[in-house]
């Protein structure tokens, strides 16, 4: 119902602001971030916590609107921002290693390269769940179980095959020597419904993000086995690593921002440097905390470099397991 | 636990938590009555508001909007045969045959009250046994889910009564419908051309607008043209009667029942529960031939199945953690959102909360009920409004619904499709209520059936193996087959008879 309002407010603000002295850049009028998802999943709060940490600090003066502009995990959005707002220096969207799923398996025409990767402020780690009285007590038991039968362990995730908790999966198989498209492992719609599954023993080992495991973790219903990550969780730091269990898998969650394409050069520093000074805050650290994100981050060229990487390594993956062709 | 639970009344009724209450239900029901807007959207919208309250009025705003569109999503299936959310489709049935005889009040009161009776009995099973009961959630898994789901689509066999090939050829074109999108089991995109709008598949409102309102306001306009419209009947009295109550009492307790039981399986959801309650009132009610030519029992029943659902949506995910269907992992994204996390150690961690939003949903039931008084009065005068008026102002609200769904040309224009073949399908006395239905499980049926078959790495026999999923699959041949067999063994008997007498 708002968007037409906003895109006609983008229009409207983008074309004055190229002219603008390169020293003295500053964001004129109102700022927006388009989570490319629907109120309440991880883009949108993506969004909503840059948004309200930036107006808090005085970071962007002015509001910041947040736009849920929903629709084929990202798809929708990227294809909006790359051909409708073409230098729109007010607007960032939100972005996450989802979005390199979309475009590592083709799903858009468009890619890192069509627009304009800004930023990553956190990092969330994955991990492998299982109930507390499982047989499996620590990762190396699955891994043994899985050398003598790779179909005898049933996994449950929260993305298709192809998509993010697969992707955990496939990486710890491939780390252990096993072939991952003999891996077992069953989608459902949402890390809440694997972890249901799981719960209720139809699967045995749930792949998930640490945030949707907390409250089962903190009940001590569920037993981490491992995270994916070369550090522990800073949340859960009892949780022991997999590459310290044998099996290096390194596979974190980012979240970040990306910009429209042909934004000048100076607009895009200036919110280079205010989400770097941003993410610095305390106030960003609380929001940081409270989402169970960890502290890594990636600004300008490094983040460039590392999402197209990524969706390289990623559509590399996709081929071995028969994704893509 | 008494303690707590007057705490969080305490709470609950403090003047501002009821105000909102208030303002809550009331734009909740007012949300409900549009189509297009049901309670997973209307409470997304709301998600940025309660990120600036405290948190237990952000939760009775978000419990008292959800309660009211359950409430609201009733009123435009009775007043124009539109249903407003897809849990309403099955209260046309009846709901609008009684508005055309002039019942709309009591339908609409009806639904009020058999709405409050559920929805506060499923507080109540919240608040006093809600962990033990919520743990039977788990004994469901893919296997079991399937058998559930069949079972539902199995009962649609006999919503009509009249052609049984008919109501299948409607679910085959639902499920038909729902394989269009991003298949979550292969990861392929089916029937989307390329276009990203179709990746999520087409929404429930998209095909329920165009078949239900689109094809309304043409039939209504063809029948005013010709002159063959039935005189709607002057109501004569707004409120239900005594004796109207006592009639549909019973529809009332079962639909409460069933909705509680269905409901409280994670995705399963209202709109599973309306379907299979409606047919299992069938089976077990008194003079059951009369249910589809506007008995009340046929609003009483669904109206309540669909609140006992919606409420037993919330006991897993309060006591457990598990988030339910749609509008329960919106209110999981809120919860979060506030800093609650969801889990097994939420009465023990935010105990003032979880108790104070228990106590708003008991509010929250009393307050609609109060509300719905006045309304019913209100709504139902809609039926005196000229069709002329009435119909492209259920055109025009009916369009935006849609649009707001996703702001995509591309959603109408698929309403303008479905708007044909509902057409099509009214003209030729197809049951339009199996299609929806087909269309709502049919990605959920085939993700269960598929997701089994990955655990048993491809067999078949478990769905027989497990108990559950063996006696839901029994229940839905019999669904299907026993009315036949019935029928046959009648005609048989009857035959034999005459050759006798003869």
């Amino acid at each position: 119902m708002t968007r037409y309002v906003l895109i006609l407010a983008g229009v409207a603000l983008a074309g004055p602001m190229m002219a603008e002295p390169a020293a003295a850049w500053e964001p004129k009028g109102q700022g927006e971030c388009i989570a490319p998802a629907n109120p309440g999943g991880g883009w949108d709060i993506t969004c909503r916590t840059i948004s309200s940490v930036l107006q808090k600090t005085g970071g962007f003066k002015g509001s910041i609107y947040v736009t849920n502009m929903p629709g084929g995990s990202g798809a929708v959005a990227i294809a909006n921002v790359a051909t409708k707002r073409k230098g729109d220096t007010n607007l960032i969207v939100s972005a996450s290693n989802a979005l390199t799923f979309t475009v590592a398996l083709g799903r858009t025409p468009y890619t890192f390269k069509e627009v304009m990767p800004l930023a990553q402020v956190g990092a969330e780690l994955g991990g492998f769940f299982v109930t507390a009285d499982s047989k499996y007590k620590t990762l190396a038991d699955v891994t043994a179980a899985m050398k003598a039968d790779p179909k005898s362990v049933t996994f449950s995730g929260g993305s298709a095959p192809g998509g993010q908790d697969h992707m955990k999966v496939a990486l710890f198989a491939k780390a252990i020597g096993v072939e991952p498209t003999k891996v077992v492992y069953v989608p459902f719609q949402g890390g809440g419904e694997a972890l249901t599954s799981m719960l209720g023993g139809h699967t045995q080992v749930a792949a998930l993000d640490i945030s949707e495991a907390t409250g089962q973790l903190e009940a001590g219903k569920i037993r981490g086995l491992a995270v994916l990550s070369d550090k522990r969780s800073t949340k859960f730091p009892d949780i022991p690593t997999a590459t310290e269990q044998g099996a290096p898998v390194n596979y974190v969650i980012w979240r970040g921002y990306y910009m429209a394409p042909g934004v000048p050069k100076e607009a895009y520093d200036w919110w280079l440097e205010t989400i770097k000074k941003t993410v610095a805050t305390p106030e960003f650290a609380a929001e940081r905390e409270k989402l169970g994100w960890e502290p890594t981050t990636r600004f300008g060229d490094d983040f460039v470099k590392y999402v197209n990487d990524e969706a390289a390594q990623y559509k590399i993956l996709l081929k071995e397991l028969g994704f893509l062709k | 636990m008494f303690d707590q639970l007057l705490n969080g009344f305490a709470t609950a009724l403090l003047p501002l938590n009821l105000l909102i209450a208030l303002c809550g239900c009331l734009v909740g029901t007012l949300i409900g009555v549009l189509p297009g807007l049901g309670p997973t959207a209307t409470l997304a919208m709301l998600i940025p508001l309660v990120f600036s309250m405290p948190p237990a009025t952000a939760l009775i705003l978000l419990t008292s909007v959800y309660y009211g569109s359950m409430y609201g999503g009733s009123t435009t299936s009775i007043l124009v045969n539109i249903p407003g959310e897809s849990a309403s489709v099955i209260t046309t049935i009846d709901g609008h045959k009684m508005a055309m005889q002039g019942r709309a009040g009591p339908a609409l009161a009806v639904a009020a009250i058999g709405s409050f009776i559920a929805g506060t009995f499923a507080v109540l099973m919240l608040t006093f046994v809600g962990a033990p009961i919520a743990r039977y959630a788990l004994l469901f898994g893919p296997a079991e889910f399937f058998a559930l789901m069949v079972f539902g689509l199995c009962t649609v066999a006999s919503l009509t009564g009249t052609n049984v090939t008919k109501s299948i050829i409607a679910t085959c074109l639902g499920l038909m419908i729902a394989t269009i999108g991003i298949d979550l089991v292969s990861g392929a995109a089916r029937f989307t051309f390329g276009n990203p709008f179709l990746q999520d598949g087409v929404d429930f409102v998209v095909v329920a607008i165009g078949m239900f309102a689109l094809t309304e306001v043409v039939i209504t306009a063809r029948e005013v043209h010709a002159g063959t419209r039935a005189q709607i009947v002057k109501a004569d009295k707004v409120w239900i009667s005594w004796s109207e109550f006592l009639y549909s009492l019973p529809a009332i307790v079962r639909g409460t029942v069933f909705g509680f039981v269905i409901g409280m399986l994670p995705g399963a959801g209202a709109t599973l529960s309306t379907f299979i309650a409606y047919n299992l009132e069938k089976r077990l009610c008194k003079n059951p031939e009369l249910l589809g030519t506007g008995d009340i029992r046929g609003v009483a029943n669904p109206e309540s199945a669909n609140n006992a659902a919606s409420g037993a949506s919330l006991v897993p995910l309060l006591t457990l953690g598990l988030p339910g269907g749609g509008a329960t992992a919106v209110m999981l994204g809120a919860l979060m959102m506030l800093d609650i996390t969801p889990g097994p150690l939420m009465f023990e961690k935010h105990g003032a909360i979880v108790w104070t939003l228990i106590a708003s949903m008991y509010v929250g039931n009393t307050l609609l009920l109060l509300l719905n008084w006045p309304l019913v009065n209100v709504f139902a005068r809609v039926m005196r409004i000229p069709p002329k008026f009435l119909m492209p102002t259920v055109l025009v609200i009916s369009t935006i619904g849609v649009w707001s769904l996703s702001y995509s040309a591309v959603d109408l224009v698929l309403t303008g499709a479905a708007g044909v073949l509902g057409y099509y399908m009214r003209v030729h006395k197809y049951p339009v209520e199996p299609l929806i239905l087909g269309l709502i499980l049919g990605g959920r049926l085939e993700q269960a059936y598929r997701q089994a078959l990955i655990i048993s790495a491809g067999s078949n026999m478990i769905f027989v193996e497990k108990p559950i999923s063996l006696g839901l699959l029994i229940g839905a041949a019999l669904f299907l087959f026993l009315p036949m067999l019935l029928k046959r063994s009648k005609q048989f008997v009857a035959a034999q008879e005459s050759a006798e007498a003869a």
